[in-house]
């Protein structure tokens, strides 16, 4: 246990070596909470759904609309909260999906590098990979329903490949090392190479690469809805948000700026945080 | 030590390179190791003396020839091996970066052997580590440990003990102390000298450092270029090396005091560097760098001769000596 | 040590390094001396800021060293010289050779273009290319590697590891420097071409009057190619002479265990090893730093630092204890 809260105490000695670290640990802690209890923090909860009130539409930030409202009077600042939970959970399950498949393609692929199973497995990753992410997406959801379910899909299905690409490269490096040699002299299995010795290793830079990613999740979800593909209209979306609000700009500024600013905060934050958590990786290899 | 417990027979390794040409790793070796004893086999780096541990412990397939353990042929189903094959041989790498693995603690690193060739119930197998850690003389807490957090000798110390879990009877030593300080070698060797009574073990032992070869092994073969110069008892063989590749590499040593200066052979400067093993010259492969070559060295490749009781020798030059 | 000019002394050096809120005490009041075409060895085993050392000779320590005493080059310090200064000891004074031939040239370019770059550098006005060619034949030639024109065509992995270290070792003399560091130059490479480097480099010290600081794990090494010794533990020196009187009468009970582990020729055995480790840096001992792991320590190592005493003509010990000390 004391070995731990040493083992602690360093990491954060490390992390917080870089201020801007903690500052994008402030942020995803803040957004995390806002999710987490959305009901509670948001002003008006009740907007983030098929709620209309004429009386207060496209008001400009005033002090019972911190941040305005939009073309329904609903409080822009409620349904940024109330979107914060289908943005998180949509990163969370896209990467809770494509990284264990990315991981355990990559990584057999990278064991039997130089086989014909290495050469099918990386091949269709590369196919994955040659076509512009986003565009793949699009037509994967433009052909289901759009909804956030078959969005969240969609992605996962285009992020997969970049963690294969990821355990590839280290699972080939390390197939040469001794440990890995005496594994299979003594009679380890496939499961045990993949799990009991390249996971170990794999775990920093996968890690370090889901913080980014979860920004990156978060832009391209939002890109997605903004073209109408993912969550639905009343639920807020911050891609649909900001294409219901582009065509009141500039008048309107605040229904687009502020979705948008919040975008730049999280994927800001994400990025800040995965930086920090690398560092920490990048002491313990020293 | 009358009983042969590994047999190497006409053993090669060559592998094809992509121009066509070939790389003749191993070319022709043969080679006995008895029950109990230590066999030293030396060489310079490209020597091929890690691809024969290689081949007999299985990580290659030999491209001719034979490795009988205890009389049954390893080598006739490629590098498939059965569990109790794979037991009865265990290596010790020379790297102790690269033989645990980082991310995993020690405990779990020795688990794997353990799991496979302990044949114990779960409850019992976290023992077995626990004595086996004992055995080789570590603390048990390191248990827990990473291997960055103990030093290089006692990671050495640790493949000991991983190795041990199969109950081998032959361990292939790869240059197991090379990258260590003297006086952790000091423990890591006297240490291994002990295991091998307690349990009555086998030493394949390569290594390059022929002092420390006199210390530990019972005979001595050195190998040039994938073939075999020379295999002596030990004693013998640093008192009377008989090839004159062995006498180049015998004076080549630094020694670190007067008393050694004296017994090592007269220096003899050392020209050239080993060939690369894709053009191996005519005849005797050392021919080239000899300051002894007679016109046949570079013509007929020379045989393997016992000259002495349990001394063979491969040269040309000492056959004739031994003629007259 | 003798009456003739010193190119080098270090007197008094200590280097610590900060790690994150603690301080890690490496080289702890480290003196020597090398004379003009001397051979002088610093041997240790691993950990004991050998390497440290030679690093501070050149002040290219890292930015987290915090370093003490006095690197004298040819009488000036080298803690206070300025750039140019510091460029023209680098370039012209002493040179570093490494122990790892392959990753001290660039893999990417030729070792002509390594070479020119490097000779480029050593003067300060442009030089002729020709010249410049003609000064790197020279300089692989008395290196005994042969076809230098061919070699100069080469790159880096079309040689062999002692051709390798020929070349880096060419690379430094051409130059002109006076002093050559050498951090365990033979220790990657086979006996018979390590034997080979060491007779190139003793050669050169005969011929060039080259001032060499070897530094090696190895006491074989040291012994057959220098003639003063220096060895290190801990990081700092224990005991100093010339090599073969400290080799066939060790004073130092760090030196007499380190020399009953190597194993000899002759086949005496294998020692047991010498108990312990080393110190943990961050926290050494206060007296003595053999002291935990010395069989023969008393109160007073525990306590005090021993001085550098002469127990006989010429053979200087740290400790309290050794034969001629008390």
């Amino acid at each position: 246990m004391n070995r731990f809260a040493e083992k602690l105490k360093r990491s954060w000695f490390k992390f917080a070596e870089s201020k801007i670290s903690i500052v994008g640990l402030v942020i995803v802690l803040a957004v995390v909470l806002l999710a987490v209890f959305a009901p509670l923090v948001a002003p008006y909860y009740d907007h983030c759904g098929a709620y209309v009130n004429f009386a207060d539409a496209n008001k400009a930030p005033c002090s019972q609309y911190l941040l305005g409202t939009d073309l329904m009077g609903r409080d822009i600042l409620s349904r940024l909260i109330g979107s914060l939970r289908s943005t998180l959970l949509m990163s969370v399950i896209v990467l809770s999906i494509s990284v264990p498949v990315g991981f355990i393609v990559g990584s057999i692929a990278g064991y039997y590098k130089g086989s014909l199973l290495d050469t099918i497995l990386m091949r269709i990753t590369d196919i994955f990979l040659s076509i512009p992410s986003l565009v793949l997406a699009m037509a994967i959801a433009a052909v289901l329903e759009p909804s956030l379910k078959n969005s969240m899909l969609a992605i996962t299905v285009m992020w997969w490949p970049w963690y294969a690409r990821l355990a590839y490269g280290i699972a080939s490096s390390m197939k040469a090392e001794n440990f890995i040699i005496y594994a299979e002299l003594t009679g380890a299995k496939l499961p045990h190479i993949i799990f009991r010795e390249f996971l170990p290793n794999c775990i920093s830079p996968v890690l370090t690469k889901m913080t980014l990613d979860v920004g990156y999740v978060i832009i391209t979800g939002a890109s997605l809805s903004f073209a109408g593909l993912g969550e639905q209209a009343p639920k807020p979306a911050l891609g649909n948000m900001i294409s219901t609000g582009i065509d009141y700009l500039p008048g309107s500024w605040w229904m687009t700026i502020f979705p948008a600013v919040t975008i730049i905060l999280i994927v800001l934050g994400f990025n800040l945080l995965g930086d920090g958590i690398s560092n920490i990786f990048n002491m313990e290899d020293n | 030590m009358e009983e042969k417990i590994l047999e190497i027979k006409g053993l090669k390794k060559y592998f094809p390179l992509k121009n066509g040409k070939v790389v003749k790793a191993v070319d022709g070796v043969d080679l006995e190791i008895y029950k109990g004893e230590t066999l030293g086999l030396v060489g310079e780096s490209g020597s091929g003396k890690s691809t024969i541990a290689y081949m007999v412990v299985g990580m290659y397939g030999a491209t001719q020839g034979d490795i009988l353990f205890e009389g049954e042929n390893l080598t006739k189903n490629g590098i498939k091996r059965t569990r109790k094959q794979k037991g009865n041989i265990q290596i010790v790498f020379q790297d102790p970066g690269s033989s645990l693995n980082s991310r995993t603690t020690i405990g779990q690193s020795m688990m794997l052997p353990v799991k496979i060739h302990g044949n114990l119930e779960k409850g019992q197998r976290e023992e077995r580590v626990k004595s086996l850690l004992e055995t080789v003389g570590l603390p048990l807490d390191f248990k827990d440990k990473y291997p960055r957090s103990i030093g290089g000798g006692e990671r050495q110390l640790v493949s000991v003990a991983r190795a041990l879990a199969t109950n081998p009877s032959l361990m292939i030593l790869d240059e197991p102390t090379s990258a260590l300080d003297v006086s952790i070698q000091a423990k890591v060797i006297s240490k291994l000298m002990e295991l091998q009574k307690e349990f009555e073990l086998s030493y394949l032992f390569i290594t390059h450092d022929l002092s420390l070869m006199r210390n530990v092994a019972d005979r001595v073969a050195i190998l040039y270029l994938g073939r075999l110069c020379e295999i002596a008892p030990a004693k013998d063989f640093f008192e009377a090396p008989l090839h004159p590749y062995t006498q180049m590499l015998l004076s080549s040593i630094p020694v670190a005091t007067a008393e050694e200066e004296e017994k090592k052979p007269a220096k003899i400067l050392s020209e050239g560097e080993i060939p690369s093993p894709v053009n191996v010259p005519p005849g005797c492969a050392f021919h080239l760098r000899c300051r002894c070559r007679l016109p046949i060295c570079s013509q007929e490749r020379p045989e393997m001769r016992e000259v002495l009781p349990g001394h063979q020798v491969c040269c040309h030059k000492v056959f004739q000596e031994m003629q007259k | 040590m003798g009456k003739e000019e010193n190119i080098l002394e270090v007197r008094n050096l200590s280097v610590s390094f900060k790690v994150m809120d603690q301080v890690s005490h490496v080289v702890d009041g480290l003196d020597f001396f090398v004379g003009r075409g001397q051979r002088v060895g610093l041997v240790g085993e691993s950990g004991c800021g050998k390497t440290t050392t030679l690093k501070a000779i050149l002040n290219v320590l890292p930015r987290n060293a915090i370093w003490e005493g006095d690197v004298l080059f040819e009488g000036k310090n080298v803690r206070e010289m300025g750039r140019e200064e510091l460029n023209h000891l680098r370039r012209k004074g002493a040179g570093m050779i490494f122990q790892d031939p392959s990753s001290a040239l660039n893999p990417v370019f030729t070792v002509g273009d390594q070479f020119l770059t490097a000779l480029r550098y050593t003067y300060d006005t442009k030089v002729n290319k020709k010249v410049l060619w003609q000064q790197a034949l020279d300089a692989l030639s008395s290196v005994s590697l042969p076809d230098p024109e061919r070699i100069m065509e080469n790159y880096p992995f079309q040689l062999s590891g002692g051709m390798r270290q020929r070349v880096c070792i060419a690379m430094t003399i051409a130059a002109g420097r006076q002093v050559l560091l050498a951090d365990e130059p033979g220790t990657a490479l086979d006996v018979t071409i390590q034997d080979q480097i060491l007779r190139l480099i003793n050669r050169l010290v005969e011929e060039k009057g080259l001032s060499v600081v070897m530094v090696s794990h190895s006491l074989g090494v040291i012994r057959e190619s220098t003639s003063y010794v220096n060895i290190m533990y801990a990081g700092t020196i224990v005991e100093s002479g010339v090599t073969d009187q400290v080799f066939s009468h060790p004073k130092h009970p760090y030196t007499k265990a380190l020399m009953a582990c190597i194993p000899k020729l002759t086949g005496a055995g294998i020692a047991e090893g010498i108990p312990g480790r080393i110190p943990d840096y961050l926290n050494p001992p206060a007296g003595c730093r053999f002291c935990p792991r010395c069989p023969m320590a008393e109160d007073i190592c525990r306590k005090q630092k021993p001085p550098r005493t002469e127990a006989e003509p010429g053979h200087w010990v740290r400790c309290f204890c050794a034969e001629g000390v008390r």
